[in-house]
């Protein structure tokens, strides 16, 4: 809207025009005349403008005269002005006069500083200082206080009359006091942003505990089970929606990353970059990455040099041991708040729980001799002396409750395993997959013969016979028409695929169906492929059953409607490794294992659809497997060695760890299956393996019993 | 809270040239010009709900409410369009007697506007904990800066229009608006005085608590290293062992300077104060602003061995 008229009043028109005495390179002198200097305006003609070659129309300039009083003034450069406040009070204090000469130098150009000097009546202007002045700034000025660029936009908007409607100008404002409006200290910002998320009430409180009284360095020690990455990841959101925390790094074990990538996206619609997606540990904000990457010789200086807002570590036991470069790792890293995860922050030694305590906040129980003194027993590295005031003091540091405390009602699993005997035609492909792969794993693709078959594929298809002949057959018909294997291996293919197409009924598929006409209930199948998805939903359908299809090729969309479908209509829900993934699924109690993945972890994951906090009811495992095959010896270390279906949610990872591998568990299998030169060393092999896992489960079982005398013991 | 929300949310979508329509119960869709993808993320369609049981079963649905990220970004994204806005006030020209320090002076029955601008601040504290407190100060040539208050100011549009009066003139000057920012300034950080001061006495509270803590920690340690050292010489390779430990208490004293930078960082205060908008209020006015009388010689001194009248000097008030 242009006004009417303007008139801009030009001071400058009543002033007298300021005359340069003398310049150099650094500096001018002039005279002061009239009363605009003294009212706070400096009026500037083109030789001095020379000293301010500022392209902005506005800027902000810093004057420091000789007592190192700072004064601020706005230059116009369209107008030719300066206008400072505080000149007056220097006038005054100095006692300058009309006609005295003052000096400006140039300090700093690019900071926009200079120096402003009285002269007196001397007529030689100062020798431009060569050396770099030190600005000592008096001590009442108040340095704290900044002002942002942005202000200067505004008044920039106002001098050159750019102004927009008022309905804008208040939609600003609308959203500054939105924004500064924000609840109180009694809510969570980030439980209204959270999806799929039962939160409860010890894991509200946690959150609020790490935020208001632990000032965001803790170390989380909640008991298996009770959501301690739900926790975290409330302090995490919390802190990024107040604008607290921007920086954030997560370490956890490698085989747990992409686990908490999905919770993250699902549950608090976060996005975490794998260290693995980012060219630079510094492109991303929201980084996670394994303790093992973060602290290796690559990419160590690195880490340390970034300062984070929020460092958080998962399975922090791992850091128990001080000597480590674990510890000194995690110690070293530049970060404003801390979390640090674990079950269990004592497994051996009273020690390690001191230890853990020094990277949060050291210092907080004193030194090891003194924490020693205090409060270790002698007979027993694991127990405490004088308990009641080592659990106060941990109390300022570190949060952990119990299942028993939380009054939450825990469903119990119950585990149906079917050993099913394969037909003739089935087991004796079975047997020559077997022998193929065995045969060829080690053949690996040369240069005489580039198109072999890599070991991921042969796993891949000992996998597929494991899941159904017909996901084998439709896998083995691509790779046979892809024209890529060309040499004997094509043969070969081609036989193993005439075997499975074949096979007309499969032994599993029969018994899925009599299992499914004896259920009255909602059931949940899993399989890995989607060919045998393919076959089990046109049995199912051909039977009559009302089924839901769920796999990762659908849409967001048709994901939701899927589940939809399924919650309120559909009998079955048929499903591929990434179904449910964040979903509430706990109106469903029977789940099916058509398959299973050789990673206990991928079975744990589908089994915590349907078994995890909220679930009123217990919930049903029903495993299919076949007699004498890879799968079935899998089944009996992870059902009968470790007791995976009956385990507390959450315990399977602790349990793992326990074994101190560096290879994941699938790839222990994998090495079994491949390695082994026939079937009774396979077997014995497993043998072994078993054993190892029940040892490790024994040691769970230790410490949990240490946990409690030392956390809750009298 | 959800009426601002969503009057915030169609509003800025009307101003990027976005219309929003409720496709469903609880769902709303617009159509993202092409200029406007990056900021939704590259999608031609932006679909969203208020509701969170709604984004819940819809996964595909952009959630905005309290705390959300795209409620966020829309206000971020508005927080850096510098904006300024001029309304004319509708109610009769203002005429005050003669003869007062300030005030105006009528000198003619000729009929202008002078200007009135309200400022309106946000204020952050970050000492250790992040805070954020609004202000608006409202600032006239003829009687300066009234008083801050907290809270923005919002314009009554009974009283105010955009489109000027007829044949009245506007008198304004750059040199003006930029006098009354200043005076605005420090009449702000004079109100904060009080604030600043107390954050920054907790915060050197705490640091020092903090530090005594862990500076109590190190002296411990050294001791008890001390100690070893006594006992070194029974040791078989009591040289290589000195060294050792002579270089664990060199390592504390490096310890000890990197907490003290850390624990300084940390509860150091800092204050940002940034200017949201500025709204300039054309006065219809009669008679020109009286010239301010000269103070007394001994009063200047007085003021001036202050510095100012809060003990404070006008630092930079733009960057």
């Amino acid at each position: 809207m242009m006004p009417n008229t303007i008139s801009t009043r030009t001071r400058a028109e009543k002033s007298p025009l300021i005359k340069v005495e003398s310049r150099g390179e650094q500096s001018f002198t002039f005279q002061i005349k009239g009363k605009a200097f003294q009212q706070g305006y400096l009026f500037l003609n083109p030789q001095m403008k020379e000293f301010f070659p500022f392209t902005e129309d506005l800027s902000s300039i810093t004057f420091i005269d000789d007592d190192d009083v700072i004064h601020s003034a706005i230059y116009h450069k369209m107008r030719g002005y300066m206008v400072c406040l505080t000149f007056n009070e220097w006038w005054t204090k100095k006692g300058v006069n009309e006609g005295d000469s003052v000096s400006i130098e140039v300090v700093d150009q690019a900071r926009r500083t200079y120096r402003l000097r009285l002269l007196n009546g001397c007529d030689a202007a100062p020798e431009a200082s060569k050396e770099t002045i030190d600005i000592r700034i008096s001590s009442f000025v108040d340095q704290s206080i900044s002002y942002s660029s942005h202000n200067l936009e505004v008044l920039r908007r106002i001098v050159k009359g750019e102004f927009s409607p008022y309905r804008e100008t208040s939609l600003v404002q609308l959203g500054e006091e939105l924004a500064a409006g924000r609840s109180t200290e009694d809510e969570l910002l980030s439980l209204k942003t959270c999806f799929g998320v039962n939160t409860y009430f010890h894991q509200i409180q946690t959150a609020k505990m790490v935020i208001e009284k632990l000032n965001g360095r803790a170390l989380l020690a909640d008991e298996v089970g009770l959501g301690k990455t739900i926790e975290a990841g409330l302090v995490l959101k919390e802190y990024l929606l107040r604008g607290m925390v921007r920086k954030v790094l997560i370490l956890t074990p490698a085989s747990l990353i992409t686990q908490w990538q999905q919770e993250l996206k699902t549950k608090f619609d976060l996005s975490f970059k794998n260290h693995l997606e980012i060219n630079d540990w510094d492109d991303s904000d929201l980084v996670i990455a394994s303790l093992d990457t973060a602290k290796s010789q690559k990419n160590q200086t690195t880490v340390q040099q970034i300062k984070y807002d929020l460092l958080i570590v998962d399975e922090a036991h791992k850091l128990k041991n001080k000597k480590t470069k674990n510890w000194k790792f995690v110690n070293s890293i530049n970060t404003k708040y801390l979390l640090m995860l674990t079950a269990t922050p004592i497994q051996n030694d009273m020690i390690e729980l001191f230890n853990l305590i020094s990277i949060l906040k050291p210092g907080h129980l004193s030194t090891v001799q003194k924490f020693k003194d205090d409060f270790l027993a002698e007979r027993d590295k694991r127990l405490p002396k004088n308990s009641v005031k080592l659990r106060q003091m941990l109390s300022e540091i570190m949060i952990r409750h119990r299942r028993a405390d939380t009054l939450i009602k825990f469903p119990q699993r119950f585990v149906h395993t079917h050993s099913i005997d394969l037909n003739a035609d089935e087991a004796e492909l079975y047997r020559e997959l077997t022998d193929f792969i065995r045969k060829r794993y080690f053949t690996l693709p040369t240069h005489k013969n580039p198109r072999g078959i890599n070991r991921l594929t042969l796993i891949l298809l000992q996998k597929l016979m494991g899941s159904s002949t017909q996901a084998l057959a439709k896998a083995l018909g691509k790779m046979i028409s892809s024209n890529f294997y060309k040499d004997d291996f094509d043969q070969n293919l081609k036989k193993l695929y005439d075997m499975a197409k074949n096979i007309k009924s499969s032994r599993k598929g029969q018994v899925l169906m009599e299992i499914v006409r004896s259920l009255n209930e909602k059931v949940i199948i899993f399989t890995q492929f989607r060919g045998t998805q393919d076959y089990i939903v046109q049995m199912l359908r051909d039977e009559g059953y009302s089924v839901a299809v769920f796999n990762g090729q659908m849409s967001q969309a048709e994901k939701d409607k899927c589940i939809e479908d399924f919650r309120n209509e559909k009998q079955i829900l048929v499903s591929t490794e990434s179904g449910g993934e964040g979903r509430n699924l706990q109106f469903c109690k029977i789940l099916v294992n058509f398959d299973l993945p050789w990673n206990p972890m991928r079975i744990e994951q589908r089994i915590g659809r349907i078994h995890r906090l909220g679930q009123n009811d217990d919930v049903h495992i029903i495993n299919l497997s076949a007699r004498d095959t890879i799968e079935s010896y899998v089944l009996e270390l992870l059902d009968k060695k470790i007791n995976l279906f009956r385990l507390i949610i959450g315990e399977l990872e602790m349990i793992l760890g326990n074994m101190h591998s560096k290879r994941t568990l699938e790839q222990i299998i994998i090495d079994i299956v491949t390695m082994s030169p026939n079937q009774d060393a396979m077997r014995r092999k497993f043998k072994t393996l078993g054993n190892k896992l029940e040892k490790a489960l024994q040691t769970h079982n230790e410490i949990n019993k240490a946990q409690e005398e030392i956390f809750n013991g009298e | 809270m959800e009426n601002k929300i969503k009057e915030l949310v169609f509003s800025f979508l009307e101003m990027v040239g976005m219309k929003g329509r409720e496709v469903e119960p609880g769902i709303w869709a617009a159509r993202v010009p092409e200029s406007e993808q990056a900021f939704f993320n590259g999608f031609e369609t932006l679909r969203f709900t208020y509701d969170r049981e709604v984004a819940e079963q819809h996964r595909d649905l952009e959630l905005i409410c309290e705390g959300s990220f795209l409620l966020r970004k829309i206000i971020e994204r508005l927080a850096e369009i510098p904006k300024a806005s001029r309304l004319y006030s509708v109610n009769p020209p203002e005429v005050e007697p003669a003869g007062l320090d300030g005030g105006l002076r009528v000198i003619s029955d000729k009929v202008y506007y002078r200007p009135r601008v309200v400022f309106n601040f946000k204020v952050q504290y970050e000492c250790d904990q992040r805070r954020e407190k609004l202000y608006s100060l409202v600032a006239d040539t003829a009687t300066g800066v009234a008083s801050v208050e907290e809270g923005l100011c919002t314009i009554d549009l009974k009283q105010f229009s955009e489109t000027p009066q007829p044949d009245i003139k506007i008198e304004e000057s750059g040199v003006d608006i930029l006098r009354l920012y200043l005076e605005s300034c420090k009449k702000l950080e004079e109100s904060l005085n009080e604030e600043i001061s107390e954050l920054r006495e907790w915060g050197d509270e705490q640091c020092s608590e903090n530090l005594k803590v862990f500076e109590a920690y190190l002296d411990e340690q050294k001791q008890e290293l001390l100690k070893k050292k006594e006992n070194v010489c029974f040791h078989l390779y009591f040289f290589q062992k000195e060294e050792e430990i002579d270089r664990l208490i060199d390592n504390l004293e490096e310890e000890r300077k990197r907490k003290l930078d850390e624990l300084r960082e940390k509860f150091s205060l800092r204050v940002n104060i940034s200017l949201i908008n500025a709204v300039v209020l054309c006065i219809p006015t009669i008679g020109v602003i009286a010239p301010k009388k000269k103070r007394s010689v001994s009063r200047n001194i007085g003021a001036s061995a202050l510095g100012s009248s809060a003990g404070l000097a006008v630092r930079s008030a733009i960057q």
